[in-house]
């Protein structure tokens, strides 16, 4: 096709843009988040006494942790959304949230007895809980990854990171409805590490299936 | 490849971004005057970088002018227009090198090792021929094949392999230069 023929196509129905892009990509992460609570629901379900745990301090621990996660990720998603927004330097803000939690899981270990660190440490779900995570975290991924493709990023494995992070931080989310786990220790670890395989998988993949 | 020339070339960042602003309220008449000032814009910017009758090039002022319409929300008012758009052609730019760089990636050191081993076993020219010709990427193996090889000229080989003539002599171009780079390297590592 000629050029001046594509930019006449182009510019017959041009709709106003009204809302910013940050709306589509928000929406997005909804539905798929909002997916992998579904899935959380369907296949395992959430713990019995959520009921009762919504009032305790390690249910909020863990929300507090995943949820602070998510905005850090959000925000780099967003950024990394744009073509003219290239430095990495703010993935650094995703170690804020680790770096809080740590201090409280050291403050944890040293207050317990030497026959307990190994408990508070592996709790009883600990070589379940990232692979969970990874797997509620897998709807989300889609849908933030899906509306990464279609806005402009151009630093693919620095974006596919993020949306990576953005949608490991929204699984945990929802795998905090079930797990029972209630030690700083075991989140830090073992929550970490099924947000981050996301981030991996994403960083990993993002250069093939973000191109435009 | 700097910014700033980018920048220079392009009118006036002023007079871009209001025509930016008036196409994101809806303006087509806006939104053409913008499209159309790019792309004499990005035809020289892409034709400067990649050689002033690349095949690549109109596909590329397209694919960016398709970006910039499609993906205008990613655009944030109270910044730069042309910082923006600058991103996005090098991006289409560095996609584009790096899709014909990949088919053409051929492993340098095997290559050295090839070259070394052919010396010792004293292979036939024939043979030698198409070993380093393999090294090539298809579309420019094809083309010097056929018009250096086979003797063709640029319209016939056009027809033989479906290459449009323009791409023929750049393939040819870039294969020649191709060869002569991995011929002297062995040699210059000794």
């Amino acid at each position: 096709m000629q050029t001046s023929d594509l930019i006449k196509q182009l510019s017959t129905q041009v709709t106003p843009v009204r809302q910013s892009y940050s709306r589509r990509f928000l929406l997005a992460w909804m539905t798929g988040t909002a997916a992998s609570l579904l899935l959380l629901v369907l296949t395992i379900g959430v713990r019995g006494d959520l009921g009762e745990a919504v009032y305790t301090w390690p249910f909020w621990m863990k929300w507090l942790y995943t949820i602070g996660l998510g905005i850090v990720g959000m925000m780099l998603s967003l950024y990394f959304a744009r073509p003219d927004n290239r430095s990495a330097r703010g993935l650094w803000w995703l170690l804020v949230p680790v770096a809080l939690l740590s201090l409280l899981a050291v403050h944890e270990l040293q207050d317990a007895p030497p026959e307990a660190v190994h408990r508070i440490w592996m709790g009883h779900s600990a070589l379940m809980c990232p692979w969970n995570i990874f797997g509620i975290s897998i709807p989300a991924f889609i849908a933030v990854m899906w509306m990464m493709r279609k806005l402009a990023p151009t630093q693919l494995r620095l974006a596919g990171f993020a949306a990576g992070c953005l949608a490991g931080a929204s699984g945990a989310t929802v795998y905090a409805l079930l797990c029972n786990e209630s030690t700083a220790p075991f989140v830090v670890a073992w929550y970490s590490l099924g947000m981050l395989l996301p981030g991996l998988l994403g960083a990993l993949i993002g250069p093939k299936v973000l191109r435009w | 490849m700097s910014e700033s020339l980018f920048i220079a070339e392009l009118n006036t960042e002023a007079e871009l971004r209001a025509l930016m602003v008036a196409a994101l309220a809806g303006d087509g008449n806006a939104h053409h005057a913008l499209l159309s000032r790019l792309a004499v814009k990005l035809r020289s910017f892409f034709g400067r970088r990649l050689g002033r009758d690349a095949a690549d090039i109109e596909d590329l002022v397209q694919e960016v002018l398709i970006a910039v319409h499609t993906r205008r929300d990613t655009y944030d008012a109270t910044r730069p227009f042309t910082s923006w758009v600058y991103a996005i052609a090098h991006y289409k730019l560095a996609d584009c090198l790096r899709r014909s760089s990949r088919r053409e990636s051929v492993p340098l050191d095997d290559s050295m090792e090839l070259f070394g081993a052919d010396e010792s076993e004293q292979r036939s020219a024939q043979t030698d021929l198409a070993k380093i010709l393999a090294m090539l990427p298809e579309a420019q193996r094809l083309a010097i094949q056929l018009t250096r090889i086979d003797g063709l000229s640029t319209s016939e080989a056009s027809q033989r392999c479906g290459q449009s003539e323009s791409l023929i002599k750049v393939n040819v171009h870039r294969g020649m230069k191709r060869l002569m780079m991995l011929h002297a390297s062995p040699q210059g590592s000794g």
